[in-house]
Formats: structure tokens, sequence, C-alpha cells
């Protein structure tokens, strides 16, 4: 996890609560009650996570609503960057006004040290429902379980 | 307030009773997680469009209902967190200027996006004076 990153998305979305706030007093017919969830940004914006099979290191990265074609990624050593860039899309009609934004459309870069000794050039990543998968195989693969029997 | 305003509010219909609505998830749902998904809402003057944010969830695991004007949206993510099962969960209250027969929702890329229609009376009509 990047602290830097994750504090960066969390100014950014209370920020925008206090817009919020501003926004319904100013409107008090709005009559809004925030619920006190846990929200996505409550959980320090997107960061990558990483999940171990026995052959490969998975990193996954929820970023929804991007194109693949926007995202790099680069595995050097055992390190692993990522960054996507992101769009907010313009108010296509002049009369249209947000009533709420609080998707971030900042662009995205983590570096973060992959936990075991992986294969960059064998590394593969794909993009389904808006999770960033990348598969990087483990350079050393975890020794096979030998059944030894005493005579 | 202009009369024509459309307003989608969000609720706390059911989380009232609970300050915790994790803890209340995991009571209600062992091995879940719920997370209010963040939501962008646009308003125009014949519809209102909502994008919601819920990574790893797709039109199959969508579950959109509305029910005595709240409307409530459930996702199941793929994703995980501490070994549970993401539920993206959040519910606005809708206005009576909301033509709730003719919502339409979609997902993309984790995108979920509903297009709520104003009911005619609501919408901005504009009378050029000659």
């Amino acid at each position: 996890m990047n602290p830097i990153m994750n504090n960066r998305n969390y100014l950014a979305h209370h920020n925008l609560s206090d817009l919020d706030r501003l926004f319904h007093a100013v409107f008090s017919d709005f009559n809004t009650f925030e619920p006190e969830m846990m929200s996505s940004s409550e959980f320090g914006g997107p960061s990558i996570e990483f999940s171990m099979t026995d052959d490969a290191v998975i990193a996954t990265l929820p970023m929804p609503g991007c194109h693949p074609a926007n995202m790099e990624i680069e595995v050097v050593g055992d390190w692993l960057t990522v960054r996507v860039k992101r769009e907010r899309a313009a108010l296509e009609k002049e009369d249209a006004r947000f009533l709420r934004r609080e998707r971030s459309c900042d662009d995205f870069e983590e570096t973060i040290h992959v936990p075991a000794k992986v294969r960059g050039q064998e590394t593969t990543a794909k993009y389904t429902d808006g999770v960033l998968t990348i598969t990087m195989p483990k350079e050393v693969k975890k020794p096979g379980k030998h059944i030894v029997t005493v005579e | 307030m202009n009369n024509n305003e459309v307003n989608v509010q969000n609720t706390q219909a059911e989380n009232t009773a609970c300050q915790n609505p994790a803890q209340e998830c995991e009571q209600k749902h062992p091995g879940f997680v719920q997370m209010m998904p963040l939501v962008d809402i646009l308003e125009c003057a014949d519809n209102v469009t909502m994008w919601f944010e819920i990574p790893g969830a797709n039109s199959s695991t969508v579950k959109i209902e509305v029910k005595e004007k709240i409307m409530s949206i459930e996702a199941e993510s793929s994703l995980r967190r501490n070994g549970k099962t993401i539920v993206f969960k959040r519910e606005f209250q809708l206005s009576d200027r909301i033509d709730v027969e003719h919502i339409t929702a979609k997902t993309k890329d984790g995108v979920l996006t509903l297009t709520l229609p104003k009911s005619e009376s609501a919408k901005v009509h504009r009378i050029q004076v000659s």
C-alpha cells in the first residue's frame, strides 16, 4: 500500500463531503441523510492487493470505468508499477448539472514491492468488471512434495 | 429551490438502527463485508443519470429494487477484503417526479449506470416567446 496515494484519495473525497454538506445546507429541501457507512474512499481509495498461488503472485486493483488502453504496467525486478489514466466525462448537454460527484478522476500511479521473485517477461494482465488483475509467475516454483517411505 | 428539480436523496432507511453498518451486514450475511459505492448523479432536463462504482460486480450480481420510493442497489463483488466478499450497497429516496416504471440500468467495466426518466410533469418545457 502506498500511503501517499491513499492519503491523497482520502483527502480528495473528504473535501467533496464538505462540498456536499454546503450543498445540502443551501438546498435544505434535499434533507439528505449521509449514511454512516464505510465507503470505498474510507478504505483509502484504490490500492493494489496481492494474493499468492503455488505458481504465481496475483495483484488486483479495483479501477472501475477505465479502458485497458489507458493502463501501463511495468515489472522491474520484484517491483510492480501500475499507471492508469482516468478521464472525467464532459457534460454533453448545456442544461445538465451534477447533483453529486463522488467518483475520483485522478490518475493513478503506484509502485509496490512484489512479495516474491517473479518472471516479469511472462506477466499477464486482464481487465474484467472494472478490476485489473495482474498475474506474475513466480521465479522459483514451490518445491513439490516428496513422500519418503521408511524401509 | 426550483420546482422542476428532481431529487434523488440518500436514505438511511435500513441503517438507522445500527451505528456500524459493516457489523450489521456481518450479522445479516456472515462472510460478507458491506461497502458504500461512490456515485455521480447528473440531472438533465428529461432524466437523472447515476453512475455507481461497483468493481468486481456485473449484471448478474447486481440487484436493484424500488419499494415505496426507496431505491436499493446491492451488488456482490468478486473482490474480497479480509477473506470476506465485498457487497456494495446504497439506498436513495426517489422524488415523486421520477418515472419509476421506466428506470433503466446497465453495467460496464465495474460501473453501474442507472437512467431515471423524469415524469412528464417534471420535465422542463420551454416556451418560445414569439
